[in-house]
């Protein structure tokens, strides 16, 4: 059984770690996890992006859950907000598609246009 | 939902939609009563009597961006299946607790899932909602309380990367220790 001493052990390495991380330029992340969201696999969606956040140091970007955004057929439903709050919407989304987004949209800062709802809705 | 933990993570999150700051969940297998009774409790805003009423209804949500709430429903569903039900105890501005009971053997119940993945996303989500998790089988039992957890670990939130993925590996591992062996699914 892991013990509680070992987590302190970690708070050492954690603040080492967090002086080193960069910086995710003031974006943040948010998951649809209303019953439509879970039901579709938002879990494994968040959990793909922490991930991969993780093993990129990026773990800075807050990633945080949200209701229900009202396109439940569209979900697991994933939102960039930019620093100067625009938005991107990301739908129809998979464990796959999360981490192709940590990638080229918080590292690179391009949007995947072909996961947007604009582009799903219109095929 | 595939899986209870799922069911889980459905639940926590109408807390924290009601405003709960302290949220407990416990699952609780009894073999020799055939039962698997998971129980989320939180200090919520609570419901009045006549929304409780309809609260297992699918077509009742006080939500506005859709007219269904399918939550509850689905869960009653899945517990119905099994022998078991779901019992709602809530008051206004005092909290909101709901108990689900499974036949414990029935072929028919979700498996448990991953509830270390579900306990430390919501960390990550909210870290500064405080949770007690409970698992316990016959004698023996495990608790996780985030207070003594930010307490071993001043200055570091636990929605920290590192700290989330030791909350999960630890609870799961919790869960293979307690209800191994006791929940078919679930491996010592």
């Amino acid at each position: 059984m892991k013990s509680l001493a070992e987590l302190a052990e970690m708070r050492r390495k954690a603040r080492e770690e967090m002086s080193a991380r960069t910086s995710g330029h003031g974006r943040r992340v948010v998951v649809g996890m209303a019953t439509c969201g879970i039901a579709a696999g938002a879990r494994t969606v968040m959990g793909a992006m922490l991930e991969d956040l993780r093993t990129r140091g990026l773990a800075d970007i807050p990633v945080t859950m949200t209701g229900c955004i009202g396109v439940c057929r569209l979900e697991p439903i994933v939102e960039v907000y930019e620093q100067d709050g625009s938005k991107t919407t990301y739908v129809r989304m998979d464990p796959a598609k999360a981490r192709r987004l940590v990638a080229e949209h918080l590292v690179n800062g391009r949007v995947c246009q072909d996961l947007t709802i604009g582009a799903v809705e219109a095929n | 939902m595939q899986d209870l933990s799922l069911h889980f993570l459905d639940l926590v999150r109408n807390s924290v939609r009601a405003g709960a700051t302290r949220i407990r969940i416990a699952i609780l297998a009894e073999v020799p009563a055939d039962l698997l009774t998971l129980t989320v409790d939180d200090n919520g805003s609570g419901m009045p009597p006549e929304h409780l009423e309809t609260v297992l209804d699918p077509f009742s949500t006080t939500r506005t961006t859709r007219s269904v709430g399918l939550g509850l429903s689905l869960l009653q569903e899945s517990a119905v299946r099994t022998g078991g039900r779901v019992s709602i105890r809530s008051a206004v501005r005092e909290g909101t607790s709901v108990v689900t009971t499974f036949g414990l053997s029935s072929i028919d119940r979700p498996p448990l899932g991953d509830v270390g993945d579900t306990l430390s996303l919501l960390l990550v989500s909210d870290p500064e909602i405080e949770y007690e998790m409970e698992i316990a089988s016959g004698g023996a039992a495990y608790r996780f309380h985030t207070g003594a957890a930010r307490r071993d670990i001043p200055g570091i939130p636990l929605s920290d990367p590192a700290v989330s993925a030791w909350i999960r590996d630890h609870v799961n591992e919790a869960v293979g220790l307690i209800l191994g062996g006791i929940l078919d699914e679930v491996t010592r």
